[in-house]
């Protein structure tokens, strides 16, 4: 045999049994190295990743045996077995060695180990590394599978927690290494308890975001799929609510009362200080609002006569979101005018009772005798009404109602702006209500009784009587006075006529008084009581009022006793012409009494500022300086430099400086401002701005993030109104030259 | 024989010098330069008419059947290679806008494609201020039937404006938008086809500036409302005031609002060269001493600080009259019956309501109406460096009691940036065109103050380089320049002594905006065909043409070599 093939072949074992080693060991560890790999990389990197590894398995395999095969010549071999097998007497190398180039002593040697090496040759083994090799391996292939199994855990716990609830994201930095280890939210459910006034039940659900009446309490129950350290609830305002662990479970619970809108968020930290944050969540209130009141068929004023109506029916419909508790009347009578008004308030109950409905009509009847009017009163009214909200009930009330009833004795009013002054005593508007009476008496006749219509009559031309004495005292009448009064009048004016020939003039005309010769005995007396007294009171040195106006009176105070005749005679119908003739006397009394005059307008002197002006004595005012300061208004600053930012930012290079970070985190606030205001609308631009600026989100969603928030800030921040400002110029030689040259030339 | 020497020594010396050369007749050839887009047919009747034409193109590889082309990268291999070329052809789409200062021929025709479809014609400022609309002109080609949607948005998809074209042919278009935030901003330019396909998608960049507040300077005879709204308006605006109104003989008030205090009784040089804007009434103006008036010319025509002079009514007093044509010369005031004047200016929905002084400005050919309502009211001209308003409109603060702070804006800005003095910078940058892209000579200007100003260009990646600027023949302070820049994005542009007064430039991309700038280059191949002398009806190529040939240096050099050899043998022998 063919001892240098032997030793060729023991080589080539020992060269494929260290490049095998090799290749197993590596394999494993290779396979451990890929497997921790991969947990940073997207899952579409395995295939690249397998490749890189049979790659590099392959390459450095094939490196190691080409190293291996220079390492391992027949010349290391023969050393091989020489320290092996001793009694080969170190001359392996012989063998390998061409005979004929061998000295002697070489050739002895030869010869005298070759049957030794003959009975060796079935023994020679290469060193052993393959089983320790191969036990590397299995031990990597073994943590390779039990890592294997954990990513892939950690994977479904991941998918399972993003189906049920908003994205997670870790946002602490340098905690890469156990981000898949993170728990997540296993089940969460809301309930509501809406307050006890609003009869409305309680209701659970799993749906996070809210919207429930005003003072609802809210409880939460959050169950994660791993302990956890702290969980909190971060509202819009920035309060926190903590979370309560239940007993040493993975649930938590938590209650607020729900007093404001805004948005909240889930913010829980894990057992490794990984902390995660779930999407914003908002919460819309529902306000309770005030009772409404709708009166019917009663107009706001009201003016009635004293015994039209002793009383109103009032009827309202109340009405309420969740209830009313109780309603009323606030009534209040005025008696009196002038400075001698006297007020009277009560609270009046409706007939119906309150129980808690939410719509209920009620009605009440108004009796002004109950209310202790008289003719001449007027009541003022407004209906409220309470809910049932506690511990404030809300009110709501209607406009002020006004019933006046007509004074007997009231008088038109008249408004105679061409006088000033309303020379005409409020007595003389009766004359109106005589008429009415009158010809309500007329009507009543059959209805009463004799007596009573012969009563009512004299009552009438009592009142009559006394409205003609009224008037007669303008003319100078005596209080108490009859027909003869004003026969003497109607003389009196006739001589009055030819003699007076200013009528404004007082003056004593006694000379004229006792030059009248009256043929009617009853008038002697007078004209002889006339000469020894002074008659202040008569028509004559009566001046009031022009002579026109004096006759008229006169006329109508003959028409008034002629009604008070046939009144007396319990004739009102014959009254009643002499009644309307008086009224159209006294109307014609007020329209004569009028004068008018074209307004002049006032024309002030004419002023002279050239003149006047300036020349006070200034010495002890003082030059007034006054200095401030204000801030240019600035509408969304930190929104408008996020807008800036964001052109900065793309699909590559969506990381945010420190600087950036804060004033993103600002813009989020000046968003959150324009978020309460409309819940709901931009909590996908807050949830997206507050990843960007933590650096936390993900890469597939930064185009969608960038297009949100732009078009969140676009909306938001208002057009800039033109306003002045520096400008600037490039003003070269040539051109100052030239301006220079229309100056001179333009002068 | 010496002296024969040292004269052939120097003449030959001479001549070596100064190159004499001859006059030789050659005929002249023309050819046919074919470009991208050609039209084949065109080539083919053009060597069909007889005359014999060298055919080269630019285009690499391009292989046509019946005739032979041969290739030449640009047209200065062209000269090189063949300078006895002088007509010249071209056919396509012309030759690039800077290879056209390389074209020596006497006689060139150009025969251009069709313009492309899209946008062939862009005009709108690279930079605004805050306040400004951006407003973009641009000519769209639409040689197809159909409606296109032209949007102007931003990168993200959101739209701030949009046009439909519809018809055929070159149509003009204008889009706008208000931008939010100062800084520099890139718009993108789509247009989408009926169906909604994306037919073009560009950037266009916009430099948006800040606004810098004024200080303004109000001296007036007495305090009125007009005078109170307005400085309201203006310190809510941030702008700085420093008012003086007389309240008494002798007697004023001093308002200082966000500056400090100074001394306003004397309106001196060093006074009012800290003011932007003087607002005076004409009866103070009138009023004011001969050396306070001469002040403030002197500072308008100087320093170019604004002046308006509000009317009141002083302005019936020659004299006053007198004062205001002092600064606003030539001022012809017209008595007018009417207090109310209407105004559509500003193109409001509603025509702006303003009262005026019983004055009308009669217009001269040195003022401009500023604003125009049914007359002129307020109008400005020229002073020296600086400007001189005249406002006759006596309220204007009743538009903001009833709500309209917009149209009362657009009234005072315009007034007062009309008149208010000018920031002159040290350095002024300008560029030649709106766009600019990679690898494609930028020309930019520069109105400098320095006497040898050396520009920095530094582009996104915070490189920069030096580039050096010529000055301009005729006017000094002005320098021409031209860089390639090698990357994309925003490049800075400053010079080296001072980076305070910088321009940005968007570099865009070697593909972006391909349908203009073929546009762009049809035109000007247009603009060199129209130097041809001849139609290509005529002959357009004389047949004998003299050159000039320079005699070759050689020969004086042998005549100088054996002029200096014989000196110097001579006395050897």
């Amino acid at each position: 045999m063919d001892h240098k093939e032997t030793i060729q072949r023991l080589r080539t074992k020992w060269i494929r049994q260290s490049v095998g080693s090799f290749v197993l060991v590596l394999t494993g560890i290779t396979l451990l190295c890929l497997l921790l790999i991969n947990i940073w990389l997207p899952d579409d990197m395995h295939i690249v990743l397998v490749t890189v590894g049979i790659v590099f398995i392959l390459a450095t395999g094939l490196f190691y045996y080409r190293r291996q095969r220079r390492h391992i010549t027949p010349i290391n071999t023969a050393r091989f077995i020489n320290r092996n097998y001793e009694y080969l007497e170190e001359s392996t190398e012989l063998l390998l060695a061409n005979e004929t180039q061998l000295s002697l002593l070489e050739k002895l040697q030869r010869r005298r180990i070759a049957g030794r090496f003959q009975t060796i040759h079935s023994e020679l083994r290469t060193p052993n590394v393959l089983k320790r090799s191969m036990a590397i391996f299995m031990l990597c292939l073994l943590m390779s599978v039990v890592l294997w199994f954990v990513i892939l855990n950690n994977k479904l716990e991941h998918s399972n927690a993003d189906a049920s609830i908003g994205t997670e994201q870790s946002t602490r930095e340098g905690d890469q290494t156990s981000w898949n280890k993170l728990p997540s939210i296993k089940r969460a459910m809301l309930t509501i308890r809406p307050p006890a006034y609003t009869r409305i039940k309680e209701h659970k659900t799993d749906d996070l975001h809210i919207k429930a009446p005003i003072g609802s309490m809210l409880f939460w129950e959050i169950e994660f799929t791993e302990s956890i350290k702290s969980a909190n609830l971060q509202l819009h305002n920035g309060n926190n609510i903590a979370l309560v662990q239940r007993s040493k479970s993975n649930t938590y619970l938590a209650s607020l009362e729900l007093k404001a809108q805004g948005f909240y968020q889930l913010i829980f930290t894990s057992e490794n200080d990984s902390i995660k944050q779930s999407d914003y969540y908002k919460m819309e209130l529902i306000n309770d609002t005030d009772p409404e009141i709708m009166v019917k068929d009663m107009p706001l004023f009201l003016r009635l006569d004293h015994d039209s109506l002793e009383m109103i029916k009032l009827s309202a419909l109340i009405s309420d979101d969740y209830g009313i508790r109780h309603a009323r009347i606030i009534a209040t009578v005025s008696k009196g005018s002038g400075e001698s008004v006297k007020f009277r308030e009560q609270k009046l109950n409706f007939d119906q009772s309150f129980a808690n409905e939410r719509s209920i009509q009620v009605t009440r009847d108004l009796s002004f005798k109950a209310l202790g009017m008289e003719p001449g009163d007027e009541l003022y009214f407004f209906l409220e009404a309470f809910d049932n909200r506690a511990p404030n009930p809300n009110r709501g009330r209607t406009e002020m109602y006004f019933i006046a009833l007509k004074d007997t004795a009231e008088y038109v009013t008249i408004a105679d702006g061409g006088l000033g002054v309303d020379l005409m005593p409020d007595y003389f508007r009766s004359q109106r209500q005589i008429i009415i009476d009158t010809e309500k008496l007329i009507a009543d006749k059959h209805k009463i009784s004799r007596e009573e219509f012969k009563q009512r009559s004299n009552a009438l031309g009592y009142d009559q009587k006394m409205l003609r004495l009224k008037y007669g005292q303008y003319l100078g009448e005596e209080a108490e006075s009859g027909i003869a009064i004003d026969d003497a009048a109607e003389a009196q004016e006739e001589t009055h006529d030819e003699a007076e020939e200013t009528p404004d003039e007082h003056h004593h005309e006694h000379e004229e008084h006792s030059e009248q010769t009256d043929p009617d005995q009853e008038n002697n007396e007078d004209e002889l009581l006339a000469a020894y007294i002074h008659a202040h009171d008569t028509e004559e040195e009566f001046t009031y009022h022009a002579e026109s106006i004096k006759q008229k009176l006169r006329k109508a105070l003959a028409i008034m006793w002629d009604s008070e005749l046939h009144l007396r005679l319990f004739d009102p119908n014959s009254a009643l012409p002499y009644e309307y003739d008086a009224l159209d006397l006294i109307k014609e009394i007020r329209m004569h009494a009028r004068i008018y005059v074209q307004r002049i307008g006032f024309e002030p002197p004419p002023l002279k500022p050239h003149e006047k002006r300036l020349s006070g004595d200034l010495d002890e005012i003082q030059n007034l300086n006054t200095l401030s300061a204000s801030e240019r208004e600035e509408i969304f600053p930190y929104l408008k430099t996020t807008l800036l930012i964001l052109e900065d930012l793309g699909n590559d290079h969506f990381k945010v400086t420190s600087e950036q970070q804060i004033i993103l985190q600002k813009a989020g606030q000046e968003l959150a401002s324009e978020a309460l205001k409309t819940p709901g609308k931009y909590l996908k631009t807050l949830m997206y701005l507050k990843q960007l600026s933590d650096n936390s989100i993900e890469r597939n969603e930064v185009p969608e993030a960038l297009k949100t928030i732009k078009n969140a800030c676009l909306e938001i921040i208002p057009d800039n109104q033109p306003e002045p400002f520096m400008q600037h110029q490039n003003m070269d030689t040539l051109l100052r030259t030239y301006l220079k040259f229309l100056e001179e030339n333009s002068n | 024989m010496r002296y024969f020497c040292n004269i052939l020594l120097i003449a030959s010396l001479l001549l070596l010098i100064l190159q004499p050369v001859y006059l030789q007749s050659y005929k002249p050839f023309s050819a046919i330069l074919l470009t991208n887009g050609f039209n084949v047919a065109d080539l083919d009747s053009l060597q069909a008419t007889g005359t014999n034409r060298q055919i080269f193109s630019n285009l690499e590889g391009l292989k046509l059947k019946n005739h032979q082309a041969q290739y030449i990268p640009d047209f200065f291999y062209l000269n090189r290679k063949f300078p006895l070329l002088d007509s010249l052809i071209i056919l396509g789409n012309g030759v690039p806008e800077s290879s056209l200062s390389a074209v020596k021929q006497d006689y060139v025709h150009f025969i251009g494609s069709e313009p492309p479809e899209g946008i062939v014609d862009l005009r709108y400022n690279t930079e605004i201020a805050l306040t400004d609309t951006l407003q973009i002109s641009m000519t769209y080609n639409k040689p197809v039937e159909g409606k296109h949607l032209l949007k102007l948005g931003s990168d993200e998809g959101i739209a701030f404006d949009s046009i439909i074209v519809e018809g055929m042919g070159e149509q003009m278009v204008k889009l706008k938008t208000l931008p939010r935030v100062p800084g520099r901003l890139t718009y993108r330019l789509t247009v989408e086809n009926e169906t909604g396909d994306l037919l073009t998608s560009e950037i266009f960049p916009v430099v948006v500036n800040d606004i810098q507040q004024m200080q303004i300077l109000i001296v007036n005879s007495f305090p009125t409302f007009e005078l109170k709204h307005l400085k309201n308006w203006l310190e809510r605006k941030g702008n700085g005031l420093a008012m003086r109104h007389q309240i008494s003989k002798d007697k004023y008030r001093y308002e200082f609002i966000n500056r400090q205090k100074a001394s306003l009784s004397l309106l001196d040089k060093e006074l009012l060269r800290q003011f932007d804007v003087l607002m005076i009434d004409a009866g103070s103006l009138s009023s004011l001493s001969k050396r306070e008036r001469n002040n403030i010319r002197n500072t308008i025509s100087d320093t170019g600080l604004g002046l308006l002079i509000l009317g009141d009514g002083q302005l019936e007093n020659q004299v006053t009259v007198r004062r205001v044509r002092e600064f606003y010369s030539g001022l012809q005031l017209k008595s007018v019956g009417h207090d109310q004047i209407t105004s559509n200016e500003f193109g409001t929905e509603t025509p702006m309501i303003l009262y005026n002084w019983p004055f009308e400005i009669v217009g001269s050919w040195n003022a401009d109406v500023l604003i125009n309502a049914n007359g002129n009211y307020v109008a400005k001209q020229h002073l020296g460096l600086g400007m001189v308003g005249i406002n006759l409109i006596s309220k204007s603060y009743h538009l903001l009691l009833e709500g309209k702070t917009r149209e009362y804006s657009l009234l005072w800005s315009k007034i007062l940036n009309e008149v208010s003095r000018r920031e002159q910078k040290q350095n002024y940058w300008n560029e030649a065109s709106v766009l600019a892209f990679v690898n494609e000579p930028l020309e930019l200007q520069l109105t400098s103050n320095e006497s040898r100003p050396i520009g920095i260009a530094e582009n996104s990646a915070g490189l920069d380089y030096k580039f050096y600027l010529q000055e301009d023949v005729h006017i000094p302070q002005l320098f021409h320049g031209k860089i390639w820049p090698d990357s994309t994005g925003w490049l800075r542009i400053n010079t080296e002594k001072d980076s305070m007064d910088h321009k940005w430039v968007f570099i865009q991309s070697d593909t972006a905006w391909l349908d203009l700038r073929l546009a762009r280059q049809l035109y000007h191949n247009r603009l060199l065909g129209n130097r041809a002398q001849q139609s290509l009806v005529r002959q357009e190529v004389p047949n004998d043409k003299m050159k000039k040939v320079p005699i070759s240096n050689w020969w004086f050099f042998i005549v100088f070599v054996m002029a200096a050899g014989t000196l110097w043998l001579e006395p050897k022998l």
